[in-house]
Protein backbone atom coordinates (compact mmCIF):
# COMPACT_ATOMS: atom_id res chain seq x y z
CA UNK A 1 0.00 0.00 0.00
CA UNK A 2 1.36 3.08 -0.97
CA UNK A 3 2.02 6.21 1.45
CA UNK A 4 -0.91 9.13 0.83
CA UNK A 5 -1.43 12.35 2.43
CA UNK A 6 -5.03 11.46 1.59
CA UNK A 7 -5.30 8.57 4.16
CA UNK A 8 -6.86 9.42 7.12
CA UNK A 9 -6.93 5.76 8.56
CA UNK A 10 -4.95 2.75 7.46
CA UNK A 11 -6.03 -0.82 8.15
CA UNK A 12 -3.23 -2.87 7.68
CA UNK A 13 -4.01 -6.60 7.54
CA UNK A 14 -5.78 -6.98 10.74
CA UNK A 15 -6.47 -10.09 12.62
CA UNK A 16 -8.79 -10.19 15.21
CA UNK A 17 -9.55 -13.23 17.49
CA UNK A 18 -11.71 -14.32 20.41
CA UNK A 19 -9.30 -17.63 21.28
CA UNK A 20 -9.53 -20.10 18.99
CA UNK A 21 -12.26 -18.09 16.69
CA UNK A 22 -10.95 -15.40 14.27
CA UNK A 23 -13.83 -13.11 13.86
CA UNK A 24 -11.90 -11.01 11.68
CA UNK A 25 -9.33 -12.26 9.57
CA UNK A 26 -6.32 -10.16 7.17
CA UNK A 27 -8.16 -7.31 6.64
CA UNK A 28 -6.98 -4.26 4.92
CA UNK A 29 -8.24 -1.11 3.95
CA UNK A 30 -8.02 2.64 3.92
CA UNK A 31 -10.27 5.36 5.03
CA UNK A 32 -9.46 9.00 3.05
CA UNK A 33 -9.57 11.96 4.41
CA UNK A 34 -12.98 13.36 4.19
CA UNK A 35 -14.36 10.00 2.82
CA UNK A 36 -16.43 7.44 4.03
CA UNK A 37 -16.49 3.50 4.31
CA UNK A 38 -19.52 1.93 4.33
CA UNK A 39 -18.95 -2.16 5.55
CA UNK A 40 -21.72 -4.65 5.20
CA UNK A 41 -22.45 -8.18 6.50
CA UNK A 42 -24.46 -10.81 7.56
CA UNK A 43 -24.60 -11.89 11.60
CA UNK A 44 -21.57 -12.81 12.23
CA UNK A 45 -19.46 -11.47 9.59
CA UNK A 46 -16.95 -9.71 12.17
CA UNK A 47 -18.73 -6.11 11.64
CA UNK A 48 -19.30 -5.23 15.76
CA UNK A 49 -15.44 -6.58 15.71
CA UNK A 50 -14.27 -4.95 13.16
CA UNK A 51 -15.33 -1.53 14.86
CA UNK A 52 -14.53 -2.39 18.04
CA UNK A 53 -10.99 -3.09 17.12
CA UNK A 54 -10.76 0.54 15.32
CA UNK A 55 -11.83 1.85 18.51
CA UNK A 56 -9.46 0.17 20.63
CA UNK A 57 -12.27 -1.60 22.63
CA UNK A 58 -10.91 -4.81 21.72
CA UNK A 59 -7.16 -6.03 20.89
CA UNK A 60 -6.36 -7.06 17.55
CA UNK A 61 -4.05 -10.50 17.24
CA UNK A 62 -2.42 -9.23 14.03
CA UNK A 63 -2.28 -6.30 11.98
CA UNK A 64 -1.77 -2.51 12.03
CA UNK A 65 -4.29 0.65 12.48
CA UNK A 66 -2.44 4.16 11.72
CA UNK A 67 -4.20 7.30 12.37
CA UNK A 68 -2.58 9.71 9.99
CA UNK A 69 1.16 8.10 10.46
CA UNK A 70 0.48 7.35 14.18
CA UNK A 71 0.43 3.86 15.25
CA UNK A 72 -2.86 3.44 17.23
CA UNK A 73 -3.02 -0.19 17.08
CA UNK A 74 -2.34 -0.15 21.10
CA UNK A 75 -3.47 2.98 22.52
CA UNK A 76 -7.45 2.02 24.80
CA UNK A 77 -10.74 2.96 23.48
CA UNK A 78 -10.44 5.91 26.19
CA UNK A 79 -7.37 7.30 25.06
CA UNK A 80 -8.55 7.08 21.47
CA UNK A 81 -11.03 8.99 21.24
CA UNK A 82 -9.11 11.86 22.25
CA UNK A 83 -6.87 11.18 19.23
CA UNK A 84 -9.32 11.95 17.07
CA UNK A 85 -11.20 8.35 17.14
CA UNK A 86 -15.03 8.17 18.34
CA UNK A 87 -17.36 5.71 18.30
CA UNK A 88 -21.02 5.26 18.10
CA UNK A 89 -21.41 2.17 19.67
CA UNK A 90 -24.39 -0.84 18.70
CA UNK A 91 -27.59 -0.18 20.66
CA UNK A 92 -26.74 3.96 20.53
CA UNK A 93 -25.18 3.67 23.93
CA UNK A 94 -26.23 6.71 25.31
CA UNK A 95 -26.66 6.52 28.98
CA UNK A 96 -30.14 6.41 30.57
CA UNK A 97 -30.46 8.59 34.10
CA UNK A 98 -28.23 11.40 32.40
CA UNK A 99 -29.86 14.11 30.24
CA UNK A 100 -29.49 14.98 26.31
CA UNK A 101 -26.46 17.80 27.91
CA UNK A 102 -24.47 15.44 29.99
CA UNK A 103 -24.64 13.09 27.74
CA UNK A 104 -23.11 15.88 25.36
CA UNK A 105 -20.94 16.97 28.35
CA UNK A 106 -19.20 13.91 28.06
CA UNK A 107 -18.69 13.92 24.83
CA UNK A 108 -17.20 16.91 24.50
CA UNK A 109 -15.16 16.41 28.08
CA UNK A 110 -13.53 13.38 26.03
CA UNK A 111 -11.72 15.44 23.41
CA UNK A 112 -9.14 16.42 25.95
CA UNK A 113 -6.53 18.73 25.03
CA UNK A 114 -7.74 18.59 21.12
CA UNK A 115 -11.24 20.32 22.50
CA UNK A 116 -11.27 23.47 20.12
CA UNK A 117 -14.88 24.58 21.02
CA UNK A 118 -16.46 25.53 24.36
CA UNK A 119 -19.23 23.36 25.25
CA UNK A 120 -22.14 26.15 24.44
CA UNK A 121 -20.61 26.08 20.42
CA UNK A 122 -20.89 22.10 20.68
CA UNK A 123 -24.21 21.93 21.95
CA UNK A 124 -25.04 24.92 19.32
CA UNK A 125 -23.52 22.51 16.68
CA UNK A 126 -25.03 19.73 18.16
CA UNK A 127 -28.47 21.35 17.53
CA UNK A 128 -28.09 21.87 14.13
CA UNK A 129 -27.35 19.11 12.72
CA UNK A 130 -30.34 17.59 14.57
CA UNK A 131 -32.77 20.24 15.91
CA UNK A 132 -35.26 17.94 17.87
CA UNK A 133 -32.18 17.64 20.31
CA UNK A 134 -32.65 21.17 20.90
CA UNK A 135 -36.39 20.73 22.16
CA UNK A 136 -34.81 17.38 24.64
CA UNK A 137 -31.72 19.00 26.23
CA UNK A 138 -32.47 18.79 29.44
CA UNK A 139 -34.56 15.44 29.46
CA UNK A 140 -33.01 12.32 30.65
CA UNK A 141 -32.27 10.77 27.53
CA UNK A 142 -34.00 7.49 27.75
CA UNK A 143 -37.39 9.58 26.94
CA UNK A 144 -35.94 9.73 23.85
CA UNK A 145 -37.57 7.91 20.78
CA UNK A 146 -35.05 5.64 18.85
CA UNK A 147 -34.64 7.54 16.13
CA UNK A 148 -33.63 10.81 18.85
CA UNK A 149 -31.14 8.03 20.74
CA UNK A 150 -29.50 7.85 17.68
CA UNK A 151 -29.26 11.07 17.03
CA UNK A 152 -27.49 11.89 20.87
CA UNK A 153 -24.55 9.33 20.27
CA UNK A 154 -23.91 10.54 17.20
CA UNK A 155 -23.80 13.83 18.62
CA UNK A 156 -22.02 12.67 21.63
CA UNK A 157 -19.32 11.54 19.39
CA UNK A 158 -19.23 14.60 17.24
CA UNK A 159 -18.78 16.59 20.72
CA UNK A 160 -15.17 14.57 21.10
CA UNK A 161 -13.79 16.46 18.20
CA UNK A 162 -12.93 13.39 15.97
CA UNK A 163 -10.90 13.07 12.82
CA UNK A 164 -12.88 9.91 12.14
CA UNK A 165 -16.00 8.40 13.13
CA UNK A 166 -17.21 5.05 13.55
CA UNK A 167 -20.61 3.96 13.80
CA UNK A 168 -21.84 0.23 14.54
CA UNK A 169 -25.19 -0.25 12.60
CA UNK A 170 -27.17 3.10 13.28
CA UNK A 171 -30.35 1.98 11.73
CA UNK A 172 -30.50 -0.39 14.23
CA UNK A 173 -34.13 -0.44 15.19
CA UNK A 174 -35.08 2.30 14.00
CA UNK A 175 -38.21 3.31 11.54
CA UNK A 176 -37.68 3.98 8.01
CA UNK A 177 -38.23 7.87 8.58
CA UNK A 178 -35.83 7.54 11.19
CA UNK A 179 -33.12 5.92 9.56
CA UNK A 180 -33.51 8.59 6.76
CA UNK A 181 -33.06 11.23 9.13
CA UNK A 182 -29.63 9.92 10.53
CA UNK A 183 -28.30 9.26 7.28
CA UNK A 184 -29.15 12.01 5.87
CA UNK A 185 -26.97 14.29 8.74
CA UNK A 186 -24.11 11.77 8.09
CA UNK A 187 -24.51 12.46 4.22
CA UNK A 188 -24.24 16.30 5.57
CA UNK A 189 -21.18 15.70 8.07
CA UNK A 190 -19.75 13.85 5.20
CA UNK A 191 -20.00 16.54 2.64
CA UNK A 192 -17.95 18.72 5.70
CA UNK A 193 -15.18 16.74 5.33
CA UNK A 194 -15.60 14.41 8.60
CA UNK A 195 -14.42 10.90 7.35
CA UNK A 196 -16.45 8.17 8.60
CA UNK A 197 -16.36 3.77 8.49
CA UNK A 198 -20.04 2.85 8.96
CA UNK A 199 -21.24 -0.32 9.51
CA UNK A 200 -24.38 -1.93 8.30
CA UNK A 201 -26.16 -5.17 7.87
CA UNK A 202 -28.04 -4.42 4.95
CA UNK A 203 -29.00 -1.61 2.58
CA UNK A 204 -29.22 1.72 3.68
CA UNK A 205 -30.32 5.28 2.70
CA UNK A 206 -27.13 6.59 1.68
CA UNK A 207 -27.12 10.41 0.40
CA UNK A 208 -23.71 9.86 -1.05
CA UNK A 209 -21.64 7.29 -2.44
CA UNK A 210 -19.27 5.36 -0.42
CA UNK A 211 -15.26 6.42 -0.72
CA UNK A 212 -15.09 2.25 -0.53
CA UNK A 213 -17.92 -0.66 0.32
CA UNK A 214 -16.36 -3.32 1.67
CA UNK A 215 -18.39 -6.74 2.14
CA UNK A 216 -17.49 -8.86 5.04
CA UNK A 217 -18.14 -12.56 5.05
CA UNK A 218 -17.27 -14.34 8.37
CA UNK A 219 -14.47 -12.15 9.13
CA UNK A 220 -13.21 -11.96 5.44
CA UNK A 221 -13.43 -9.82 2.30
CA UNK A 222 -15.34 -10.83 0.15
CA UNK A 223 -16.39 -8.04 -1.68
CA UNK A 224 -14.38 -4.37 -1.88
CA UNK A 225 -14.98 -1.65 -4.53
CA UNK A 226 -14.53 2.24 -4.33
CA UNK A 227 -17.50 4.51 -5.74
CA UNK A 228 -20.07 2.03 -5.77
CA UNK A 229 -22.34 0.30 -3.12
CA UNK A 230 -23.82 -3.24 -3.67
CA UNK A 231 -27.95 -2.74 -4.35
CA UNK A 232 -30.04 -5.65 -2.35
CA UNK A 233 -30.22 -7.85 -5.10
CA UNK A 234 -26.40 -7.69 -5.08
CA UNK A 235 -25.94 -7.78 -1.15
CA UNK A 236 -28.43 -11.21 -1.07
CA UNK A 237 -26.08 -13.16 -3.85
CA UNK A 238 -23.50 -11.90 -1.64
CA UNK A 239 -24.59 -12.98 1.83
CA UNK A 240 -25.82 -16.25 0.82
CA UNK A 241 -22.93 -17.48 -2.36
CA UNK A 242 -20.23 -15.80 -0.41
CA UNK A 243 -19.16 -14.73 -3.92
CA UNK A 244 -18.70 -11.76 -6.29
CA UNK A 245 -21.77 -10.30 -7.53
CA UNK A 246 -21.85 -9.87 -11.20
CA UNK B 1 -35.71 29.05 42.65
CA UNK B 2 -38.97 29.72 45.50
CA UNK B 3 -38.32 29.25 48.91
CA UNK B 4 -40.56 26.56 48.74
CA UNK B 5 -38.81 24.71 46.38
CA UNK B 6 -35.78 25.00 47.80
CA UNK B 7 -37.37 23.36 51.32
CA UNK B 8 -38.92 20.52 48.98
CA UNK B 9 -35.15 20.10 47.45
CA UNK B 10 -33.75 19.59 50.68
CA UNK B 11 -36.44 17.81 51.97
CA UNK B 12 -34.35 14.27 52.62
CA UNK B 13 -31.57 15.86 54.79
CA UNK B 14 -34.01 18.25 56.92
CA UNK B 15 -36.26 14.78 57.60
CA UNK B 16 -33.54 12.96 58.39
CA UNK B 17 -32.07 15.73 61.31
CA UNK B 18 -35.50 16.22 62.24
CA UNK B 19 -35.92 12.57 63.10
CA UNK B 20 -32.17 12.25 64.32
CA UNK B 21 -33.37 15.35 66.60
CA UNK B 22 -36.60 13.49 67.71
CA UNK B 23 -34.48 10.09 68.75
CA UNK B 24 -31.83 12.12 70.08
CA UNK B 25 -34.49 14.52 72.49
CA UNK B 26 -36.34 11.66 72.94
CA UNK B 27 -33.54 10.10 75.55
CA UNK B 28 -34.75 6.55 74.98
CA UNK B 29 -31.62 4.24 75.13
CA UNK B 30 -33.22 1.85 73.02
CA UNK B 31 -34.01 4.30 70.28
CA UNK B 32 -30.41 6.22 70.35
CA UNK B 33 -28.69 2.67 70.73
CA UNK B 34 -30.36 1.48 67.21
CA UNK B 35 -30.34 4.84 65.26
CA UNK B 36 -26.32 4.44 66.54
CA UNK B 37 -25.97 1.52 64.55
CA UNK B 38 -28.58 2.07 61.49
CA UNK B 39 -26.19 5.22 60.82
CA UNK B 40 -22.84 2.98 61.11
CA UNK B 41 -24.44 0.66 58.52
CA UNK B 42 -25.82 3.57 56.58
CA UNK B 43 -22.17 4.81 55.96
CA UNK B 44 -21.40 0.91 54.64
CA UNK B 45 -24.39 1.33 52.41
CA UNK B 46 -23.77 5.15 50.83
CA UNK B 47 -20.09 3.45 50.14
CA UNK B 48 -21.91 0.22 48.55
CA UNK B 49 -23.80 2.80 46.88
CA UNK B 50 -21.15 4.12 45.11
CA UNK B 51 -19.66 1.00 43.47
CA UNK B 52 -23.06 -0.52 42.60
CA UNK B 53 -25.75 2.59 42.32
CA UNK B 54 -23.32 4.59 40.73
CA UNK B 55 -20.53 2.70 39.16
CA UNK B 56 -22.69 -0.20 38.37
CA UNK B 57 -20.36 -2.99 39.86
CA UNK B 58 -21.42 -5.81 41.88
CA UNK B 59 -19.39 -7.16 45.07
CA UNK B 60 -20.22 -9.14 47.90
CA UNK B 61 -17.01 -7.82 49.62
CA UNK B 62 -18.24 -4.68 51.67
CA UNK B 63 -18.22 -6.92 55.02
CA UNK B 64 -14.21 -8.20 54.41
CA UNK B 65 -13.84 -4.18 54.22
CA UNK B 66 -15.99 -3.55 57.36
CA UNK B 67 -13.82 -6.27 58.84
CA UNK B 68 -10.63 -4.30 57.98
CA UNK B 69 -11.95 -0.96 59.75
CA UNK B 70 -12.73 -3.00 62.58
CA UNK B 71 -9.84 -5.46 62.74
CA UNK B 72 -7.24 -2.70 62.14
CA UNK B 73 -8.72 -0.35 64.74
CA UNK B 74 -9.25 -3.47 67.46
CA UNK B 75 -5.62 -4.92 66.78
CA UNK B 76 -3.67 -1.51 66.33
CA UNK B 77 -4.87 0.02 70.07
CA UNK B 78 -5.54 -3.72 71.92
CA UNK B 79 -2.00 -4.95 71.42
CA UNK B 80 -0.21 -1.67 69.46
CA UNK B 81 -1.38 0.54 72.12
CA UNK B 82 -1.58 3.08 69.26
CA UNK B 83 -4.73 5.93 69.36
CA UNK B 84 -7.73 5.16 68.42
CA UNK B 85 -7.83 8.14 65.86
CA UNK B 86 -4.83 6.93 64.46
CA UNK B 87 -6.06 3.44 64.13
CA UNK B 88 -9.01 4.80 62.51
CA UNK B 89 -7.31 6.68 59.97
CA UNK B 90 -5.14 3.20 59.46
CA UNK B 91 -7.78 1.82 59.12
CA UNK B 92 -9.68 3.44 56.28
CA UNK B 93 -6.31 4.17 54.48
CA UNK B 94 -5.94 0.04 54.49
CA UNK B 95 -8.86 -0.41 53.37
CA UNK B 96 -8.24 1.55 50.12
CA UNK B 97 -5.23 0.06 49.61
CA UNK B 98 -6.47 -3.36 50.07
CA UNK B 99 -9.20 -2.96 47.69
CA UNK B 100 -7.03 -1.20 44.95
CA UNK B 101 -4.58 -4.05 45.21
CA UNK B 102 -7.36 -6.74 45.00
CA UNK B 103 -9.60 -4.72 42.59
CA UNK B 104 -7.06 -4.42 40.24
CA UNK B 105 -7.10 -8.15 38.73
CA UNK B 106 -11.00 -8.44 40.10
CA UNK B 107 -12.61 -6.27 38.47
CA UNK B 108 -11.48 -6.64 35.20
CA UNK B 109 -14.39 -9.61 35.86
CA UNK B 110 -18.13 -8.98 34.86
CA UNK B 111 -20.94 -9.88 35.75
CA UNK B 112 -21.29 -13.24 38.08
CA UNK B 113 -17.72 -13.54 37.88
CA UNK B 114 -17.49 -10.37 39.63
CA UNK B 115 -19.65 -11.11 42.40
CA UNK B 116 -18.50 -14.34 42.94
CA UNK B 117 -15.20 -13.51 42.98
CA UNK B 118 -15.96 -10.55 45.50
CA UNK B 119 -17.91 -12.74 47.57
CA UNK B 120 -14.64 -15.29 47.60
CA UNK B 121 -12.91 -12.15 49.09
CA UNK B 122 -15.50 -11.06 51.54
CA UNK B 123 -15.43 -14.92 52.79
CA UNK B 124 -11.83 -15.15 52.32
CA UNK B 125 -11.18 -12.12 55.10
CA UNK B 126 -13.85 -13.91 57.52
CA UNK B 127 -12.19 -17.33 57.44
CA UNK B 128 -9.14 -15.25 58.28
CA UNK B 129 -10.99 -13.59 61.06
CA UNK B 130 -11.88 -17.05 62.17
CA UNK B 131 -8.63 -18.67 61.70
CA UNK B 132 -5.75 -16.33 63.10
CA UNK B 133 -4.91 -16.24 66.54
CA UNK B 134 -3.88 -12.38 66.41
CA UNK B 135 -7.14 -11.72 65.51
CA UNK B 136 -8.88 -13.24 68.24
CA UNK B 137 -9.86 -16.30 65.98
CA UNK B 138 -13.73 -17.07 66.52
CA UNK B 139 -13.97 -15.84 70.07
CA UNK B 140 -12.70 -12.24 68.47
CA UNK B 141 -11.58 -8.96 70.43
CA UNK B 142 -13.26 -7.25 73.27
CA UNK B 143 -12.26 -4.25 75.12
CA UNK B 144 -11.42 -2.18 72.89
CA UNK B 145 -10.05 1.45 73.45
CA UNK B 146 -12.77 3.66 72.25
CA UNK B 147 -12.47 6.63 70.21
CA UNK B 148 -12.22 9.69 72.71
CA UNK B 149 -11.77 13.67 72.85
CA UNK B 150 -10.43 14.52 76.24
CA UNK B 151 -13.17 12.85 78.62
CA UNK B 152 -15.46 12.36 75.80
CA UNK B 153 -15.39 8.90 74.93
CA UNK B 154 -17.72 8.03 71.19
CA UNK B 155 -18.55 4.50 72.76
CA UNK B 156 -20.88 6.15 75.22
CA UNK B 157 -24.47 6.34 73.62
CA UNK B 158 -25.18 10.09 72.75
CA UNK B 159 -21.56 11.15 71.56
CA UNK B 160 -21.85 7.68 69.84
CA UNK B 161 -25.03 9.08 68.12
CA UNK B 162 -23.80 12.44 67.02
CA UNK B 163 -20.40 11.04 65.32
CA UNK B 164 -22.32 8.06 63.56
CA UNK B 165 -24.76 11.08 61.84
CA UNK B 166 -22.01 13.39 61.31
CA UNK B 167 -20.03 10.84 59.30
CA UNK B 168 -23.43 9.44 57.73
CA UNK B 169 -23.87 13.36 56.87
CA UNK B 170 -20.09 13.46 55.17
CA UNK B 171 -20.36 10.72 53.55
CA UNK B 172 -23.73 11.61 51.77
CA UNK B 173 -22.41 14.80 50.86
CA UNK B 174 -19.22 12.58 49.34
CA UNK B 175 -21.63 10.68 47.60
CA UNK B 176 -23.75 13.84 46.57
CA UNK B 177 -20.79 15.86 45.32
CA UNK B 178 -19.44 12.41 43.71
CA UNK B 179 -22.43 11.78 41.87
CA UNK B 180 -22.36 15.34 39.57
CA UNK B 181 -18.84 15.43 39.15
CA UNK B 182 -16.85 14.06 36.07
CA UNK B 183 -15.90 11.34 37.66
CA UNK B 184 -19.67 10.44 38.55
CA UNK B 185 -20.65 10.27 35.26
CA UNK B 186 -17.75 8.29 33.89
CA UNK B 187 -19.16 5.81 36.84
CA UNK B 188 -22.88 6.08 35.89
CA UNK B 189 -21.65 5.52 31.59
CA UNK B 190 -19.85 2.69 32.90
CA UNK B 191 -22.58 1.42 34.89
CA UNK B 192 -24.40 1.53 31.92
CA UNK B 193 -22.17 0.22 29.00
CA UNK B 194 -18.76 -0.41 29.47
CA UNK B 195 -18.28 -0.01 25.79
CA UNK B 196 -20.18 3.29 25.57
CA UNK B 197 -18.57 4.83 28.40
CA UNK B 198 -14.53 3.55 27.40
CA UNK B 199 -15.40 5.31 23.62
CA UNK B 200 -16.28 8.64 25.49
CA UNK B 201 -13.12 8.28 27.07
CA UNK B 202 -13.58 6.80 30.65
CA UNK B 203 -11.05 4.30 31.92
CA UNK B 204 -13.08 2.05 33.01
CA UNK B 205 -10.77 0.32 35.38
CA UNK B 206 -9.58 2.85 36.78
CA UNK B 207 -12.31 4.04 37.76
CA UNK B 208 -14.27 0.87 38.85
CA UNK B 209 -10.90 0.93 41.12
CA UNK B 210 -11.61 4.08 42.39
CA UNK B 211 -15.20 3.04 43.33
CA UNK B 212 -14.20 0.34 44.75
CA UNK B 213 -11.68 1.75 46.99
CA UNK B 214 -13.96 4.74 47.94
CA UNK B 215 -16.55 2.03 48.65
CA UNK B 216 -14.34 -0.05 50.91
CA UNK B 217 -13.06 2.95 52.46
CA UNK B 218 -16.33 4.25 53.93
CA UNK B 219 -16.96 0.09 54.49
CA UNK B 220 -13.80 0.76 56.93
CA UNK B 221 -15.16 3.88 58.72
CA UNK B 222 -18.77 1.49 59.35
CA UNK B 223 -16.40 -1.23 60.24
CA UNK B 224 -14.86 0.90 62.59
CA UNK B 225 -17.16 2.89 64.22
CA UNK B 226 -19.33 0.05 64.71
CA UNK B 227 -16.23 -1.91 66.89
CA UNK B 228 -16.14 1.57 68.64
CA UNK B 229 -19.42 1.66 69.83
CA UNK B 230 -19.82 -2.04 71.06
CA UNK B 231 -16.33 -2.31 71.61
CA UNK B 232 -15.87 -5.53 70.15
CA UNK B 233 -14.93 -7.20 66.91
CA UNK B 234 -15.56 -11.00 65.54
CA UNK B 235 -15.31 -12.72 62.68
CA UNK B 236 -19.88 -13.26 63.41
CA UNK B 237 -20.07 -9.24 62.56
CA UNK B 238 -18.95 -10.33 59.01
CA UNK B 239 -20.47 -13.91 57.89
CA UNK B 240 -22.59 -14.11 54.81
CA UNK B 241 -25.74 -13.40 56.53
CA UNK B 242 -24.82 -10.12 57.19
CA UNK B 243 -23.26 -9.16 53.21
CA UNK B 244 -26.64 -10.19 52.13
CA UNK B 245 -28.43 -7.67 54.97
CA UNK B 246 -26.32 -5.41 53.50
CA UNK B 247 -27.58 -5.89 50.07
CA UNK B 248 -31.32 -5.70 51.16
CA UNK B 249 -31.10 -2.69 52.90
CA UNK B 250 -29.46 -1.26 49.86
CA UNK B 251 -32.27 -2.35 47.48
CA UNK B 252 -35.18 -1.27 49.95
CA UNK B 253 -32.85 2.09 50.06
CA UNK B 254 -32.46 1.91 46.56
CA UNK B 255 -29.36 2.63 44.39
CA UNK B 256 -28.44 5.87 43.63
CA UNK B 257 -29.82 7.39 46.89
CA UNK B 258 -27.61 7.83 50.06
CA UNK B 259 -30.73 8.94 52.10
CA UNK B 260 -32.71 5.30 51.21
CA UNK B 261 -29.48 3.74 52.84
CA UNK B 262 -30.63 4.75 56.11
CA UNK B 263 -34.30 4.05 55.50
CA UNK B 264 -33.05 0.43 54.42
CA UNK B 265 -30.47 0.09 57.33
CA UNK B 266 -33.53 0.94 59.24
CA UNK B 267 -35.71 -1.34 58.42
CA UNK B 268 -33.37 -4.02 58.56
CA UNK B 269 -31.95 -3.43 61.83
CA UNK B 270 -34.76 -2.35 63.52
CA UNK B 271 -37.77 -4.05 62.29
CA UNK B 272 -36.68 -7.26 63.94
CA UNK B 273 -36.04 -5.75 66.95
CA UNK B 274 -39.29 -4.07 67.30
CA UNK B 275 -40.88 -7.55 66.28
CA UNK B 276 -38.67 -10.00 68.74
CA UNK B 277 -41.57 -10.93 71.07
CA UNK B 278 -43.74 -12.08 68.81
CA UNK B 279 -42.41 -15.29 68.52
CA UNK B 280 -43.14 -17.91 65.53
CA UNK B 281 -44.71 -15.56 63.59
CA UNK B 282 -41.74 -12.76 63.76
CA UNK B 283 -40.64 -14.07 60.39
CA UNK B 284 -43.55 -13.70 58.51
CA UNK B 285 -43.87 -10.04 59.73
CA UNK B 286 -40.30 -9.03 58.33
CA UNK B 287 -40.91 -10.95 55.03
CA UNK B 288 -43.89 -9.25 54.66
CA UNK B 289 -42.67 -5.77 55.44
CA UNK B 290 -39.79 -6.67 53.09
CA UNK B 291 -42.41 -7.55 49.89
CA UNK B 292 -44.63 -4.46 50.98
CA UNK B 293 -41.63 -2.18 50.71
CA UNK B 294 -40.03 -3.18 47.68
CA UNK B 295 -43.36 -3.22 46.15
CA UNK B 296 -44.02 0.58 47.23
CA UNK B 297 -40.41 1.62 45.52
CA UNK B 298 -40.86 4.30 43.29
CA UNK B 299 -39.25 1.98 40.94
CA UNK B 300 -41.41 -0.92 41.26
CA UNK B 301 -44.53 0.09 41.46
CA UNK B 302 -45.32 -1.79 38.17
CA UNK B 303 -45.04 -4.40 39.73
CA UNK B 304 -46.97 -3.99 43.07
CA UNK B 305 -50.25 -2.63 40.35
CA UNK B 306 -49.56 -5.92 38.81
CA UNK B 307 -49.72 -7.76 41.83
CA UNK B 308 -52.92 -6.02 42.67
CA UNK B 309 -54.65 -6.42 39.90
CA UNK B 310 -54.12 -9.72 39.57
CA UNK B 311 -55.34 -10.36 42.74
CA UNK B 312 -58.12 -8.97 41.84
CA UNK B 313 -58.92 -10.45 38.78
CA UNK B 314 -60.76 -14.16 39.16
CA UNK B 315 -58.28 -16.82 37.67
CA UNK B 316 -59.29 -18.23 34.21
CA UNK B 317 -61.18 -21.65 34.58
CA UNK B 318 -59.37 -24.37 33.28
CA UNK B 319 -61.28 -26.09 30.54
CA UNK B 320 -63.95 -24.16 30.04
CA UNK B 321 -65.13 -22.38 27.18
CA UNK B 322 -63.24 -19.50 25.72
CA UNK B 323 -60.77 -19.57 28.45
CA UNK B 324 -58.22 -19.55 26.26
CA UNK B 325 -60.10 -16.22 24.43
CA UNK B 326 -60.29 -14.57 27.69
CA UNK B 327 -56.77 -15.63 28.91
CA UNK B 328 -55.55 -13.51 25.24
CA UNK B 329 -57.48 -10.89 26.60
CA UNK B 330 -56.10 -10.59 29.69
CA UNK B 331 -52.49 -11.06 28.59
CA UNK B 332 -53.20 -8.33 25.97
CA UNK B 333 -54.42 -6.05 28.86
CA UNK B 334 -51.20 -6.97 30.96
CA UNK B 335 -48.95 -5.69 28.65
CA UNK B 336 -51.04 -2.52 27.69
CA UNK B 337 -50.60 -1.56 31.65
CA UNK B 338 -47.36 -2.48 31.12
Amino acid sequence: MEDSVDVLMRIENMTVAYGPIVAVENLSFDVPQGGMVLVLGPNGAGKTTLVSALSGLISSRAGRVLLGRRDVTRIPAFRRVGQGVALVPEGRGTLPGLSVRENLYLGWRAAGARQTRTFGETVAEAVDLFPRLGERMNQDCQTLSGGEMQMLAIARALASRPQVLLLDEPSLGLAPQAVARVYEALGQLNARGMAMVVVEQKAVPLTIVPSLTVVLQRGRVVYARGGHRPNDGELAELYLGGGTPS
Amino acid sequence: MTAGKRLLAWWKPILTVLVAAAVLFSGSSFWIYNATIVAIYAIAIVGLNILVGLAGQVSFAQTGFMAVGGYVLAIFTVSFHWDPWLALLLAVAGAGIVAALFGWPLLRLRGHYLTMATFALGMGVYALATGANFMGGAVGISAIPPLAIGPVSFASPVPAFLLAFGLFALSTALFSVLRNSPVGRGWRALSVREDAAASIGVPSLRYKIAAFALSAMLGAVSGALYVNFTTYVGPDLYSSTIIVNLFLMLFIGGLESPYGSLVGAAVVLVIPELISGLANIEGLIFDMVLLAVIILRPENRTLGRRIVSSIRQPSPVIGSGGSAEAAGESAGNERGRG
